[in-house]
């Protein structure tokens, strides 16, 4: 995984805010690196971290995949079917072509990681412009890391690489999980 | 008067304290300020190397999790 985001997709309306998303649905958004994982391993991880069967209360929190391209497309088509076999239940999964994305409001980027004032403030002395700290894979592995998941031995090997201070490195090294969880976007 | 005199005394001297430990309760204050922020200006304009690193060929997919 090297960059990720949280936005507003799949409506009409221009610039959304989240208080007036007017059809749009909140989305994330995942740069990811092939070579070392594949689109497959990112919808199988998509099905385990939400309950697909459920209804949703609106088109806001309506569970999408958004396609990019035409193998993306039957990828996920291929991906929904097997998911209804395993589960043995109709998926309310659409799967839309995509459009239309805006990024949601700064404080939604990193959130867990914004929770932290110490790293925060580390990040914003690194990258003082919001659009190149919510593109950073050094802010998106810490925000991941604040909120779970990955293991301390694998934050331990790459510390170093995201720049924080001391006393950064010190508190993300407290904040991690003590190796029950794993990050499931290398 | 006598106990006038040492009601402003005391008064005086309470104030004293107070302005003292309020100086010094601020300069510790921000003396650690200082060490944060010195801490946090190390990094100004420098680049995470995992940033630095990040591959250019890259791909972007886009789901709700409802």
């Amino acid at each position: 995984m090297v960059r990720t985001r949280v936005g507003y997709a799949g409506g009409t309306s221009t610039n959304p805010t989240y208080y007036n998303l007017d059809g749009h649905t909140e989305t994330v958004q995942v740069d990811y690196d092939p070579m070392k994982i594949s689109y497959n391993e990112l919808l199988d991880v998509f099905w385990d971290s939400h309950d697909p069967t459920a209804s949703a209360y609106s088109r806001q929190y309506q569970s999408i995949i958004f396609f990019h391209n035409e193998e993306q497309h039957r990828l996920a088509v291929q991906s929904k079917q097997r998911e209804e076999a395993k589960l043995g239940n109709s998926i309310t999964t659409e799967i839309d072509p995509f459009s239309n994305f805006y990024l949601s409001e700064d404080y939604h980027q990193k959130y867990y990681l914004r929770q932290i004032p110490e790293i925060m403030a580390d990040f914003k002395a690194m990258y003082p412009d919001t659009r190149q700290f919510t593109d950073s894979t050094a802010a998106a592995r810490t925000n991941g890391y604040i909120g779970g998941y990955g293991t301390a031995e694998t934050l331990q090997k790459e510390l170093a690489s995201y720049g924080l201070s001391p006393m950064g490195n010190k508190i993300l090294l407290k904040l991690a999980p003590a190796g029950s969880g794993v990050c499931p976007l290398p | 008067m006598k106990l006038t005199g040492k009601i402003k005394t005391t008064l005086k001297t309470i104030l004293f304290t107070a302005v003292v430990l309020a100086l010094v309760l601020v300069s510790a204050y921000g003396l650690r300020q200082n060490v944060e922020g010195g801490d946090n200006m190390a990094l100004r304009g420098t680049t995470p190397l995992i940033d630095a690193a990040a591959p250019a060929n890259t791909e972007t997919a886009t789901f709700s999790l409802g």
